[in-house]
């Protein structure tokens, strides 16, 4: 599984939360969070999983649920610039 | 210079950025043009594969040179004409001009917005703090306290007088001359955040306009 960092904007700053990518597909992304969820996130906000494979990728979405019983959270990706 | 729809500028005004060398074998090879030597341009091997290439190049062999200029492409053919032991370097003739194969999308302005790059080292996502040079809906140039690479992905915050956004890009451009600048172009956006950038560039366009001065 690849390693992932999530990206979220927290006081005005980027925030980070270890991930592992468990599943990728064009129009969603699911990631197991290796550390507890910030307890203000919701669904609609936008973050970003950095891929930490080689070469590394980040994509933007926003976070469709909230960690499940196992750590797991879904995105739904946006659409590259044109 | 204009030809058209095609912008040329001269070779030797990339002295000290990457020069991206194709044999015309499917390979790329990454130099610094380092300095220029008679009629050649002196091309230092950013790497051991470029540096095993430098040094078997066959002389008089005819190269496409390529370099980003302003988030573009622009390429030129040049000439081997050796590589010097003594100096590290492969000497290649130079051509007069370059030519930009493609034109930035998005016009940049000069403007100051506080940035935050995250970006990864050993596994570890780490924050740059720097300030934008000039921004555009497209991307922007920093520069930045270390060294970012080409191709290199990245997760940016801007903040805007009416708050922040939050982007991902990829670094197009790291100036080798002046150390520290980069160039990144934004790789998604929501739109949202898409909104409220082209606003303020929008505001910032029609507050330089009567001047003149700003846009790039």
């Amino acid at each position: 599984m690849s390693r992932v960092t999530v990206v979220a904007i927290r006081n005005d700053a980027l925030a980070y939360t270890r991930g592992e990518l468990v599943l990728q597909s064009p129009r969603s992304c699911a990631v197991r969070l290796l550390e507890p969820a910030d307890p203000s996130w919701a669904p609609g906000m936008e973050i970003s999983v950095v891929n930490h494979a080689a070469p590394a990728t980040a994509m933007l979405g926003l976070l469709k649920s909230l960690p499940t019983h196992d750590g797991i959270i879904s995105v739904t990706p946006f659409d590259p610039l044109p | 210079m204009v030809y058209g729809r095609m912008e040329t500028r001269s070779f030797d005004s990339l002295m000290g950025r990457t020069i991206e060398l194709l044999p015309g074998d499917g390979e790329r090879y990454r130099f610094i043009f380092e300095s220029i030597f008679g009629p050649s341009a002196v091309l230092k091997p950013l790497d051991l594969k470029s540096a095993a290439y430098a040094k078997t190049a066959e002389q008089k062999a005819v190269v496409t040179l390529e370099a980003s200029i302003d988030g573009g492409k622009a390429s030129a053919e040049g000439t081997v004409e050796r590589w010097s032991e003594r100096s590290g370097a492969l000497r290649v003739y130079r051509p007069r001009e370059i030519v930009l194969a493609q034109r930035r999308r998005h016009p940049r302005f000069a403007v100051q917005f506080p940035l935050e790059l995250g970006v990864l080292r050993d596994g570890e996502m780490r924050t740059i703090r720097t300030t934008t040079e000039d921004l555009s809906v497209g991307g922007f140039a920093a520069v930045v306290d270390e060294q970012l690479e080409a191709d290199e992905a990245i997760v940016v915050l801007v903040r805007l007088p009416a708050g922040v956004v939050i982007v991902t890009a990829l670094v197009t451009m790291v100036e080798r001359a002046r150390r520290r600048r980069m160039h990144a172009r934004f790789t998604a956006i929501s739109p949202d955040d898409a909104a409220a950038l082209a606003a303020v560039l929008h505001e910032v366009e029609l507050s330089t306009k009567s001047d003149g001065e700003g846009r790039r």
